[in-house]
């Protein structure tokens, strides 16, 4: 006997491709997790000869981590040399490179002359397994001379410098500019979740074709339970196919390395077999939730304890919920445009970001309320021009609107749709404001000074470094001394030596005191701690104490005012001083640090994007359900009694309604909390754009579904009898 | 049914109803559209849990039952006839009479012998897909497969209500000769007089109160 409960098989095969999408999601997260994993793994096994968490270890090495930047984004260099001709190489290499030599990691082969400058010549490419991942950026560098004791520790470092050392390096949607629960987080909410709203559409879809019969089986005595069994036997089988192909995955990333497309990482087999039951057991859980959402899915619904007339009101008709969602949107909003015009002027960090993500999040929650009030008062308008006009086709389109949860179900999945993608495009986007006041300030130096950091505080080496530079560089010294106060905290006073030459080049007169804003040429930039305090001006260069306290820096330009070799002069400097000495322009960092945002950050749209589509996927499912069932009720009428057909234009004004409530409260949301990200504060033009984009996509899809709904139509048309329509 | 009242916000549909139907008796029950008369069979088959009142099918309360116990006592207790048949149109007549006994253990047994039994002593073509059945077969093998279960108790809601003078008349016969040959009670609720004259007992819901009624 078939069995009544059997599914299509559009039905089974989107079960089928959802359930394997819910595991593909959930492997996402088991990715994330592996790659900090190995990073964790490379911290502990460089740190491991680190003599002072290991005293009765043998030191075989001398090293110490040093930030860089490379091709505008950062990079860690290990600068290490043995202390016995034994000593094992380190990251997997059979031997340690000459002195003067440096060796990268794959990713960044492309900046090597870069690097060349301050750490020698290359000696080749870090082997790929002994990285994290493959997009680490990692140098080990062996010094010229041996380093000093002072400002190379014994070891690799202590365990925490090297816990950076190991998670710098973008991963999968790891950084260290993204924390690790911010990542998961971040996955599950623009991936899992999309995956598991669809894997749910389809259950629901599956279901709804059964509700009669299942209420008219328990009706006549049949075990909810036995009916739950029957519906688990017809959807348990496509899922598993779904899961079992999406968790085979694992096993051929288990032998074979997968680029991720679009996003520049690989997940590599080596990781995969390193940390075998994270990837396998991530996978096994989205298989283990794709089967419990189902098992809750298909658990029969209670028979209404109701009858005409309905005894309590649709869950939807809730107006406080609406307005209180109107009012968060504008509220949150409005507090995030102000604290992130309020933070770029101040060129501060705020917490801006917060309250786009709370109140979008808010904006998601109730979403469904918001949507069914518009909805119901639409409706109600529609229907009472049509009492008063005398429009049958009104009248159809608004009753049929009335009560139509899956109208609204459409018009709240597809608001809920732009909002997340909105959310994610603004999020993304708030990393490059920092960038907008890099680029000003890069913008106005134009390269006509770089700063000179030395390896560490007071004059250690300074005269050799500086004495390398030819004589067409002039030098300014900044001297930095912090003093602590009563109350424990520290003020900074600065105060700038030169020569009479170098100070005349800047126009800076010895024996006066300058406010720091008033510098010329942006020194002030290269002035940092937030200093208020006036800056003096002195002749000659400093005679610092013996003071940790003290820190230099120095200010190297061309005399005659031209551009500032920043390769010629970190070459100089390094090759006397030692790779500890670091050249940058001023507010170089800062367009480091948006780089690295923004790399980082890829993932979020990324993420963006795979969430959208299954989103998109299930509001289309909706959609065609919806119309489905529209078809099936006003068709009759339609057939009996029009003397034109007015199902299409029903059909059509209802889909109106439809995609109208979708753009207003999703496209309205979005571009409330888009405006931090506005034509005037970022370089990208905002994400207004982008929520243009999306709003416009989802108008396309759902306006789309006249055409199969179309065909839908002239099909029932053709084939509709009295008596033949049941629902 | 004792003292049983429900309300659906401020409209009471059923009004102190007091209602007792032995086995091999049958009673109608009437009233205009809207009067209340699916809310009380509802009620008696656990569906709706009346706010007042207490409803006993045989020895079961209905009261403080869970949804499975309910099911369990519908199962084998009662037999439902619905307006419209209710059948899978994919299935066959024979196996939409045997399913809701295929579903459950106790009375899976023979359950297609039991159908094609039923169904030849009612007339309707075993093997045809319930699409194909006339509106008269239809009802038919609605009829058979409210017994498959040999319940004690037979509900009807407008069990004729769709079919034409000739088929009404034959299924009615049907259903109180069925009721009668299988000792059960038997509860109606219809707008037909004529069937409703074939009760031993008819009542009219008015107002949420049921009388009993005079049929002419």
């Amino acid at each position: 006997m078939k069995s009544p409960w059997a599914l299509p098989r559009t039905v089974s095969l989107l079960v089928a491709v959802s359930t394997a999408l819910v595991v593909l999601t959930t492997l996402a997260l088991g990715i994330a997790a592996g790659t900090y994993a190995a990073r964790v793994d490379f911290a502990d096994a460089t740190a491991i000869r680190n003599s002072q968490l290991f005293p009765d270890e043998p030191t075989t090495v001398r090293a110490r981590p040093l930030w860089v930047s490379a091709d505008a984004r950062s990079a860690i260099a290990i600068v290490a040399e043995p202390v016995s001709p034994t000593a094992p190489a380190p990251f997997g290499l059979t031997a340690w490179p000459e002195p003067g030599q440096f060796l990268v990691s794959p990713d960044l082969t492309g900046s090597v002359e870069e690097l060349g400058a301050r750490f020698g010549e290359l000696a080749g490419v870090l082997p790929d397994e002994a990285l994290p991942s493959a997009t680490s950026r990692t140098l080990l560098v062996r010094p010229s001379e041996p380093l000093d004791d002072q400002w190379a520790a014994a070891g690799f470092g202590v365990k925490g410098p090297m816990q950076q050392v190991a998670i710098q390096g973008s991963g999968f949607f790891l950084d260290d500019r993204i924390s690790a629960p911010a990542a998961f987080a971040g996955i599950v909410l623009a991936a899992v979740l999309p995956a598991l709203v669809l894997l749910g559409t389809a259950l629901q879809l599956a279901m709804r074709r059964h509700a009669r019969l299942n209420r008219t089986l328990e009706v006549l005595g049949v075990d909810p339970r036995r009916l739950h069994r029957e519906l688990l036997k017809q959807v348990l089988p496509p899922l598993l196919v779904g899961g079992l192909l999406a968790t085979g995955l694992v096993l051929v990333t288990y032998f074979t390395d997968i680029t991720v497309p679009f996003a520049g990482f690989t997940v590599r087999s080596v990781d995969v077999q390193r940390h075998t039951a994270i990837y396998a057991g991530s996978a096994l859980g989205g298989l283990l939730v794709a089967v419990l959402v189902a098992f809750v899915a298909t658990y029969p619904r209670r028979l209404a304890q109701g009858n005409r007339p309905r005894a309590v009101k649709a869950p939807r008709s809730r107006p406080w919920l609406a307005v209180v969602g109107v009012a968060a949107v504008l509220v949150t909003s409005q507090v995030a445009v102000a604290e992130t015009a309020a933070a770029v002027a101040a060129g501060e960090d705020r917490g801006a970001v917060l309250w786009v993500i709370g109140g979008s999040l808010i904006a998601l929650c109730l979403m469904p309320a918001m949507v069914g009030q518009l909805m119901t008062l639409w409706a109600g308008g529609i229907t009472s021009l049509a009492r008063r006009k005398g429009s049958a086709t009104a009248l159809l389109l608004g009753r049929g609107l009335e009560n139509s949860r899956r109208a609204a179900g459409v018009a709240a999945a597809g608001a809920a749709l732009i909002v997340v993608t909105g959310l994610a495009s603004t999020w993304a986007l708030m990393g490059a404001i920092p960038a907008v006041q890099a680029q000003k300030v890069i913008d106005q130096i134009d390269g006509r000074f770089v700063q000179i950091t030395p390896p560490s505080t007071g004059l250690v080496g300074s005269e050799e470094a500086l004495a390398a530079l030819p004589d067409s560089v002039g030098i300014l010294t900044l001297m930095e001394e912090a003093h602590q106060l009563e109350d424990g905290s520290y003020d900074f006073t600065t105060s700038i030596h030169g020569s009479e030459p170098a100070l005349e080049h800047w126009g800076l007169v010895p024996g006066e005191e300058t406010p720091v804003t008033q510098l010329p040429g942006m020194l002030s930039t290269t002035i940092t701690s937030g200093q208020t305090t006036p800056v003096a001006i002195n002749l000659g260069e400093p005679v610092p104490a013996d003071n940790d306290e003290i820190r230099l820096a120095y200010v190297a330009f061309n005399v005659d005012g031209t551009r500032v070799d920043r390769d010629a002069v970190q070459r100089a400097v390094a090759q006397s001083g030692g790779p500890g000495w670091n050249v940058s322009v001023g507010g170089e960092n800062w367009v480091i640090g948006a780089n690295d945002l923004a790399h980082a950050f890829r993932w979020i749209g990324w993420f963006a994007i795979a969430g959208g589509i299954l989103l998109i996927s299930a509001v289309w499912i909706r959609t065609v359900d919806d119309q489905r069932r529209q078809i099936a009720k006003a068709l009759p009428v339609d057939a009996l009694f029009s003397s034109h057909p007015r199902l299409p234009a029903i059909l059509a004004y209802r889909m109106g309604v439809i995609i109208g409530a979708t753009l207003l409260l999703g496209g309205g949301t979005a571009a409330l909390f888009a405006r931090v990200t506005s034509a005037s504060l970022s370089t990208t033009g905002g994400s207004g754009p982008v929520i243009a984009a999306v709003c416009v996509m989802v108008a396309v899809v759902l306006g789309a579904m006249a055409l199969p709904t179309g065909f839908a139509l002239q099909k029932l048309s053709r084939d509709w009898t009295p008596g033949g329509a049941r629902d | 049914m004792h003292a049983v009242s429900h309300s659906f916000g401020q409209t009471k549909v059923l009004d102190d109803v007091e209602l007792q139907v032995g086995y091999g008796e049958s009673v109608a029950i009437m009233g205009r559209s809207g009067s209340g008369k699916t809310t009380l069979l509802s009620c008696l088959l656990g569906l709706i849990t009346p706010q007042v009142g207490e409803i006993h099918l045989g020895a079961t309360a209905l009261s403080g039952q869970g949804r499975r116990d309910l099911a369990r006592v519908r199962s084998e207790t009662v037999g439902t006839v619905f307006q419209h048949s209710e059948l899978v149109s994919e299935l066959t007549a024979e196996e939409n009479v045997a399913l809701p006994a295929l579903m459950n253990p106790r009375t899976k047994a023979g359950a297609l012998d039991r159908a094609r039994t039923l169904l030849a002593d009612l007339a309707v073509p075993t093997q045809t897909r319930a699409r194909d059945l006339s509106g008269g077969e239809a009802q038919r093998t609605a009829l058979a497969r409210a017994l498959i279960n040999s319940p004690s108790i037979l509900l009807a809601d407008e069990p004729t209500g769709a079919l034409d003078t000739e088929l009404r008349d034959r299924a009615s016969a049907l259903l109180f000769d069925l009721a009668r040959i299988n000792n059960c009670a038997l509860i109606l609720v219809t707008h037909d007089p004529l069937l409703a004259g074939r009760a031993g007992t008819t009542y009219h819901l008015d107002q949420g109160k049921l009388r009993p009624a005079q049929i002419a």
